[in-house]
């Protein structure tokens, strides 16, 4: 872990928030979008994973676009709920972190996929509260589920952390 | 030390959900003052920056709304004074819920490793107060955000704002780049931000106490 501590963090800090604007632009930017969104298409993929997921809840369940019918209520996964966000905070990190191009690639594609998993029981979880526990929806989706999805993102980037620090004390 | 390694990281994400078990509730309570008084200082400023008085403020439940008159007198074609009554509502949550969760994820990582107090006590302190400048800094852009947008709602307010220079685009981008991003990215980068720090301090430390007393990964 030294080569943490002896790291520069404000040479981490610049690049993550640089890495995070190009994320920005590549996802928000009127120009870019129209040429490809990047957004739609995940939230498309991860709505249709979704719907597989919900149902296994015993949950009656259909998709269109970006919403989620349910028995009761319709959800929609926009761009802070289909889980781009939380791998985009991971990935900033990874890539700002210094390490073997090979590690970072390793890293991204293993997290990411974790990070999607729990993104998508974070979705079921809450299409399951909405059905059934309605009054309690607003927190668990604002502060509950938001906060524990960043800090799962913290918690697998610092797994990631150990993983190269394993592999640079690995005699070559 | 593998194992003591991700043992360390079951302790912080544990001590994450007790602390934010306890802190939540207390957010609840507390949340509608800290952004009426955060949208508050910073709707002032942005209105002062456009020349415009605040002449009532109505909260109800999540927002606030704004009414808004021209400081500067204006004058039509015909030399009648006209007066701008413009209403803007804002809906700050979404900037400051990352609050409750920063507050428990800094407070798990400082309680997971053994360090001076103090310097604990410094750095909650410091990323905190950072944490608390980055939401004044969001919510001004913000604001300054939804006044522009307010003059696509009136000719007059329009013809008012377009006196100063409004690199809309900018603002409007930057606004949502705060609003959906930075809130996001604020509690994870100032967690590794402490981590750090606290990496740092233990391995300060040893050359004034024992080593025995610091956890080694």
């Amino acid at each position: 872990m030294s080569d943490i501590a002896h790291g520069s963090i404000k040479k981490f800090i610049i690049l993550y928030v640089l890495y995070m604007l190009l994320a920005f632009m590549l996802i928000e930017y009127e120009s870019v979008k129209n040429f490809l969104n990047l957004d739609a298409l995940y939230t498309g993929s991860v709505v249709w994973l979704s719907t597989h997921l919900i149902a296994l809840l015993g949950i009656n369940v259909s998709a269109e676009g970006a919403f989620l019918h349910l028995n009761s209520a319709v959800m929609e996964v926009k761009f802070g709920c289909n889980g781009l966000e939380a791998i985009l905070l991971y990935c900033a990190a990874v890539l700002a972190f210094p390490a073997a191009w090979r590690a970072r690639l390793i890293g991204i594609v293993i997290g990411s996929t974790l990070l999607q998993f729990f993104n998508l029981l974070r979705i079921a979880l809450l299409a399951w509260v909405l059905e059934y526990h309605r009054n309690i929806f607003d927190v668990m989706h604002e502060y509950i589920t938001q906060s524990i999805m960043i800090v799962i993102a913290f918690v697998v980037f610092l797994i990631y952390l150990q993983y190269v620090t394993d592999e640079k004390a690995l005699p070559q | 030390m593998k194992k003591l390694f991700h043992n360390k990281i079951f302790t912080i994400f544990l001590y994450f959900l007790v602390s934010f078990a306890l802190i939540l509730p207390l957010w609840l309570q507390v949340n509608r003052l800290y952004n009426h008084t955060l949208t508050n200082i910073v709707f002032h400023l942005a209105a002062l920056n456009y020349e415009l008085t605040i002449t009532q403020t109505a909260i109800k439940d999540k927002e606030i709304t704004f009414s808004l008159t021209n400081s500067t007198p204006i004058k039509d074609f015909n030399n009648r004074i006209r007066t701008i009554d413009a209403h803007v509502t804002l809906d700050t949550g979404s900037v400051t819920f990352n609050v409750p969760m920063t507050l428990s994820l800094l407070l798990a990582l400082t309680l997971s490793f053994r360090a001076p107090r103090q310097k604990k006590a410094a750095l909650i302190l410091k990323s905190m107060t950072l944490l608390l400048l980055l939401h004044l800094v969001t919510l001004y852009v913000i604001a300054l955000s939804t006044l522009i947008q307010s003059a696509g709602n009136s000719t007059l307010m329009h013809f008012y704002l377009n006196r100063f220079y409004l690199p809309q685009e900018l603002i409007f981008n930057t606004a949502s780049m705060l609003n959906s991003y930075a809130a996001r990215f604020e509690p994870f980068l100032l967690a590794i931000f402490v981590w750090w720090m606290l990496q740092k301090i233990r391995e300060d430390v040893p050359t004034v106490e024992t080593t025995d007393t610091l956890p080694k990964l």
